[in-house]
């Protein structure tokens, strides 16, 4: 029924009367030719931009290839100048480039192409003049603080020229600045590092601009993950002196990211995570797996320094501006379990103190690390949280795999099988209904390992190799951390049990429980058991190939069957059977694919005859 | 209009920057040319594999070696300024020292100070054109009896390095080059 079936229904019924109708019916028609006209001018408006990104990107490009072009020109009869041609021809550029920024203020202020392409032709003048000129002192530049005197002498493009193609050279600039290696690098003022802090600093107001007004907002976004990028990197280019203290600076500065990332001034409306929170998150979690590994953290070496490295200065203020934005948010926010998670800025700290008094800190850090990202993990999942639940799962797989390091050899491949079981079972609830009755590409790519790891295990070889005659006992510590995490992952398993045997009738759930299950079998046995991996894997296959057999599905009925002459072939290698044995059962396994094959076709065709 | 004014007085403020500031090098550099004492460095014969990169010869200079009296007055990564003297086979080091004087070079001390120690110079890289920067490379790996130089001008610190020589003609210009009395 359509508006005006819907008013001569009313009048007919006694609601409104005949002049209500027309008055209403007027409006609607009215409003109606608005909203035509509007979306009509959103439309070339998008049309409109569209147009001009393309141009702007055209309009750069040419301005990049036209800048070496005259460069590669000067460059190719250099020899035969004298020095002063050769510097007044280096100074060129710059002189057109000021013609070009001066008409582009004067004459095309609000033009987005000439504001980015004058920006851009500025950056290329300058670098090309300060190039020429080292050259004709024979300087090489990074000896010389040529990326700064080129960064310091075009970053004011950024705001008089308004341009944002200019943040980004200038970004590049910085990062290429921290390669220069110059040689009095003793003042604070003349190391790099510092060179590139301060004019990352001078951006400041930029930034401040763009995520206030978050416009343009493909710059808001993707400034999101440019900002972190370049100030990580630059953490890490600058490495010079104790490891510790270079992570200690990325951890906090990740930290402050996230923190940042979800403060007032980035948040979206509907508090879903930005993309700057997640950068951060992500980069806490894995940082934080980074001390898993070394047994020496070195903390207690942390201020033995030389005295030109300023850069311990910076673990103090960055770890207050942490404290301050986390003060900040939970005065404006209630603490819940829901972000509790956000003072993981504090995790490292007693940490750090205990090894920088020199006690052996890694034990209680691991057992620590994998105590949190557990109820990490059950909050996530019963608030269907993807970006909490994936770098804590991340991080119990990092222990795991640095617990494999530690341990003797069998039960560190027991270790390794947990992974992929870990997977698996953790995640599921975050499926959605549509995927009930089919594997995901990674769930598929999971499989593979597992597969994988019960092949392995079904070569006695593999066994012998890694069963030593005397193992090393394990630590009590070990032992518990073990038994804690597989608990964590069968109490995880109950936990979620509806949704685990709902996908796919429960058959990859159970497999993950079964493969770590039967391999510790093997590791703690004493008898070799090899032979029970074969079985385990002919069993699997014949059950597929039965069952894809009924629903006619022919590629898993091939894998099935694929799968079964790789447990044939594998043992081709390692049993003792006469080789006509193994021939025909070879023979036996190639015919059955056609045989198989042949019977699924044959019962697809009667099906469709039906 | 108001904020075009000031964007352009911002503009010609920066644009002077940008012209002046290669003019205050270059005035610099050219101070050390006209006023700087020449040195000739000897040049080792150059690994033919290793040293050509783009358009810039990698020179090979022979590092001296240079005896302190008293190295505990130097540190690892200190300043130095080096004084130098002719010799037959090249410039030596006179002495090192903290304080600059006129014809002194501005160096760092990579090693750790010992009454007896190498000395890293600065002259690394020559810049030319391709196909020249190909042919000096043949001459100077070449024949090891050559006697090769860089000629650079030290003026308080700073240095421009002007030629490269071999057997007293420029490898730049083709032409014959004066040599101090004690290298002919």
């Amino acid at each position: 029924m359509n508006l005006k079936d819907f008013l001569e229904d009313c009048r007919k019924e006694n609601i409104i009367d005949q002049s209500t109708v027309d008055r209403m019916y007027d409006h609607f028609l009215s409003r109606d030719k608005e909203r035509v006209i509007n979306a009509q001018n959103r439309s070339q408006l998008s049309q409109n931009s569209k147009n001009n990104g393309l141009i702007i990107t055209v309009s750069i490009i040419g301005v990049l290839l036209i800048g070496f072009g005259i460069i590669y020109l000067f460059a190719h009869n250099w020899d035969h100048l004298s020095r002063s041609t050769k510097t007044v021809l280096s100074l060129l550029p710059v002189f057109l480039s000021v013609l070009v920024n001066v008409f582009t203020v004067i004459k095309r202020k609000d033009n987005v192409i000439w504001q980015e392409t004058a920006a851009i032709f500025s950056f290329l003048a300058t670098g090309s003049m300060l190039a020429l000129i080292l050259q004709v002192y024979q300087l090489p530049g990074i000896e010389n603080y040529f990326f700064t005197y080129w960064c310091i002498l075009c970053l004011p493009m950024v705001y008089l020229l308004k341009s944002h193609s200019a943040v980004f050279c200038a970004m590049i600039l910085m990062l290429l600045n921290l390669t220069s290696n110059p040689m009095d690098q003793s003042a604070l003022y003349k190391i790099p590092w510092f060179g590139s802090l301060i004019m990352f600093s001078t951006l400041i107001p930029y930034f401040k601009r763009l995520f206030t007004l978050r416009q343009p907002s493909s710059l808001f976004t993707m400034h999101q993950l440019f900002v972190p990028l370049v100030v990580c990197l630059s953490a890490i280019a600058s490495i010079s002196g104790p490891h510790s203290s270079i992570w200690l600076i990325l951890f906090l500065l990740l930290a402050n990211f996230h923190l940042f990332g979800s403060s007032v001034l980035l948040r979206r409306s509907d508090r879903s995570p930005t993309l700057m929170g997640i950068i951060g998150y992500i980069g806490v979690s894995l940082s934080l797996t980074y001390l898993l590994f070394s047994e020496n953290w070195g903390f207690e070496k942390i201020m033995e320094v030389e005295t030109h490295d300023y850069r311990l200065l910076f673990i103090p203020l960055l770890f207050g501006m942490g404290i301050f934005q986390l003060v900040r948010y939970f005065s404006k926010e209630k603490m819940t379990v829901h972000n509790l998670y956000k003072w993981i800025i504090l995790l490292p700290l007693p940490f750090v103190l205990m090894n920088y008094l020199g006690i052996n800190a890694l034990p209680a850090y691991k057992i620590s690390l994998f105590l949190i990202a557990c109820p990490v993990i059950h909050l996530a999942q019963n608030k269907k949280d993807e970006w909490q639940i994936y770098p804590a799962l991340g991080i119990i797989a990092v222990i795991i795999l640095s617990l494999s390091y530690d341990v003797s050899s069998p039960i560190s491949f027991f270790l390794l099988s947990l992974i992929p079981s870990l997977y698996y079972l953790v995640p599921i609830p975050l499926l959605q209904e549509k995927y009930k009755n089919a594997l995901s590409a990674d769930q598929v790519i999971i499989l593979c390992f597992q597969f994988l790891f019960l092949l392995i295990a079904s070569f006695g070889g593999f066994w012998m190799a890694v069963k030593p005659t005397e193992p090393d006992p394990m630590t009590n510590f070990q032992v518990g951390l073990i038994a804690l995490i597989c608990v964590g992952l069968i109490f995880n398993a109950i936990k979620v049990r509806k949704q685990l045997l709902a996908h796919l009738n429960g058959f990859p759930a159970i497999f993950s429980l079964l493969v770590p299950t039967v391999i510790l079998i093997g590791c703690v046995s004493s008898a070799n058991i090899e032979h029970l991996y074969s079985i385990i894997l002919l069993i699997i296959g014949v059950v597929v190939l039965i069952l894809s057999a009924k629903k006619s599905n022919l590629t898993v009925a091939n894998l099935a069957l694929g799968l079964i002459g790789l447990v044939m072939v594998c043992r081709f290698f390692d049993l003792k059977m006469s080789l006509t044995v193994k021939g025909i059962l070879f023979i036996l396994i190639g015919s059955s694919f056609f045989f198989a094959n042949y019977l699924i076709l044959k019962s697809r065709k009667h099906e469709n005859n039906n | 209009m108001k904020t075009t004014t000031k964007l352009l007085i911002g503009l010609a403020v920066v644009s002077i920057i940008q012209l002046t500031f290669p003019l205050f090098f270059i005035s610099a550099k050219e101070q050390v040319i006209e006023d700087g004492k020449e040195y000739l460095f000897r040049i080792q014969p150059v690994d033919p594999y290793d040293f050509f990169q783009g358009r810039y010869v990698s020179l090979n200079v022979q590092p001296l070696s240079c005896s302190l009296d008293n190295p505990d007055d130097f540190k690892r990564y200190d300043i130095v300024y080096a004084e130098f003297e002719q010799d037959s086979l090249g410039a030596t080091i006179k002495q090192l020292s903290h304080e600059k004087t006129e014809h002194s070079l501005k160096l760092k001390l990579y090693g750790k100070p010992n009454k007896k120690m190498r000395i890293r110079l600065p002259f690394k890289r020559f810049f030319l054109e391709e196909n020249k920067a190909k042919h000096i490379e043949l001459k100077l790996s070449g024949n090891s009896k050559h006697r090769n130089y860089v000629h650079v001008k030290i003026l308080d610190g700073d240095f421009v390095m002007t030629d490269i020589s071999s057997n007293g003609k420029s490898l730049i210009t083709g032409k014959p080059v004066q040599l101090p009395t004690l290298l002919q």
